[in-house]
């Protein structure tokens, strides 16, 4: 199964893609994408107000479904690494 | 009143302070590029249309260099302006444009007036507005008019000659056949409106239209874009009643047309050019 991230938005515009697959990672890993898409899908999540103008918007498609990162989800033990990574390799 | 500081490669804003109002130009030249950038907009805004800073009310412009490591990216955060240095390969830094600093402190302009959401056309319109501020800004410091204006943002930020970021002049040329960001995107008229649901809609793609509508209404009309359809441009951004939050481009159209009534008269040339310029984008 293939996780990716999506740097959205910013001055230019213009979109950046990073991918990796998670077959080789531990499955709490894929247990914890699933219980957080299954909140997003719940709306448990809510939506902030960005008051930036400019700033990256960050997108992860998982399973079928493409759902927004926030700070918090970059900072959350259980998703700071991979998502880490996945910045290191974000290209357009 | 302006502060400039350094983020010194993290992401804790503002940093560390290195040049405030009034202080001895700093070593590092990217501080000094922002600090004039400001002030040239602050006058820019002050001596033509009366505005006192950001807020009119004279808030003080905080702007921070060297955000993060290789950033390629300029923002307003809703308190403060942050540039990156850009990666080397592909952008250098965000501060080397006069119209990316008048781009981003317009973002501010424009929260304190009708503070337009950002997404779809209301999110254009936002966009829009920031890149046509910005380049008069930049037309304003380099006494450039209609004519001898190139009418490109960031002209300076992408490595390598002929890219530029944004080209009001001709939507969608801009930068061709880079060999990493492909060729500039954005439509010049209605007919290649596109949603971008990962860009908020599509600002920064929609805005093209926008900026086309005010360069063919300035070019038309001729002299110093500031002067006439500039000034236009500014009351209508500045008309909370006819450009709500949620205003769209149709709403927005209908602001310029009013204003410049008000302005010039209805069956003025500026007037009658402005309506001309709208209808050849399709709105």
């Amino acid at each position: 199964m293939k996780i990716r991230l999506i740097q959205s938005g910013g001055f230019i515009g213009k979109s950046k893609f990073a991918e990796e697959d998670l077959s080789g990672y531990p499955k709490q890993l894929h247990t914890d994408l699933d219980e957080h898409i299954a909140a997003f899908h719940d709306r448990a999540i809510p939506a902030k107000k960005q008051p930036g103008r400019d700033t990256y918007n960050y997108f992860l498609e998982y399973n079928g479904t493409r759902m927004p990162v926030d700070e918090n989800m970059f900072s959350a033990p259980e998703f700071s690494a991979i998502l880490a990574l996945l910045k290191t390799k974000l290209h357009y | 009143m302006r502060s400039v500081y350094s983020a010194e490669n993290h992401e804790e804003l503002p940093g560390k302070l290195i040049r405030k109002e009034g202080g001895q130009p700093a070593d590092d030249q990217d501080v000094n590029a922002v600090y004039d950038g400001a002030g040239a907009t602050w006058d820019f805004y002050y001596s033509l249309y009366g505005r006192n800073s950001i807020d009119n009310k004279g808030l003080k412009i905080i702007q921070s260099v060297h955000y993060y490591k290789d950033y390629n990216n300029a923002f307003w955060d809703g308190k403060q302006m942050a540039y990156g240095d850009g990666d080397g390969k592909i952008f250098g830094s965000f501060t080397s444009d006069i119209d990316v600093i008048g781009h981003e402190l317009t973002h501010g302009v424009i929260q304190y007036e009708s503070d337009l959401e950002y997404k779809d056309q209301s999110g254009a319109l936002n966009e829009s507005l920031a890149d046509i501020f910005g380049i008069m800004i930049k037309q304003k410091t380099l006494n450039q008019d209609v004519k001898t204006s190139s009418w490109l943002v960031g002209e300076n930020i992408i490595i390598g000659k002929d890219y530029a970021i944004r080209s009001l002049k001709a939507p969608g040329t801009a930068y061709v056949n880079h060999p990493d960001l492909g060729t500039d995107p954005q439509p010049a008229h209605m007919s290649g409106y596109t949603d971008d649901p990962m860009d908020d809609g599509g600002v920064h793609l929609n805005s093209g239209i926008l900026n086309h509508a005010f360069y063919l209404a300035s070019y038309d009309v001729g002299g110093y874009a500031w002067e006439k359809v500039g000034r236009v441009w500014y009351n209508a951004m500045c008309n909370r009643k006819l450009v709500p939050a949620d205003a769209t481009f149709l709403d927005f159209k209908k602001a310029t047309i009013k204003e410049s009534t008000t302005l010039f008269g209805a069956r003025n040339k500026v007037t009658k050019t402005i309506r001309n310029a709208w209808k050849s984008v399709g709105l």
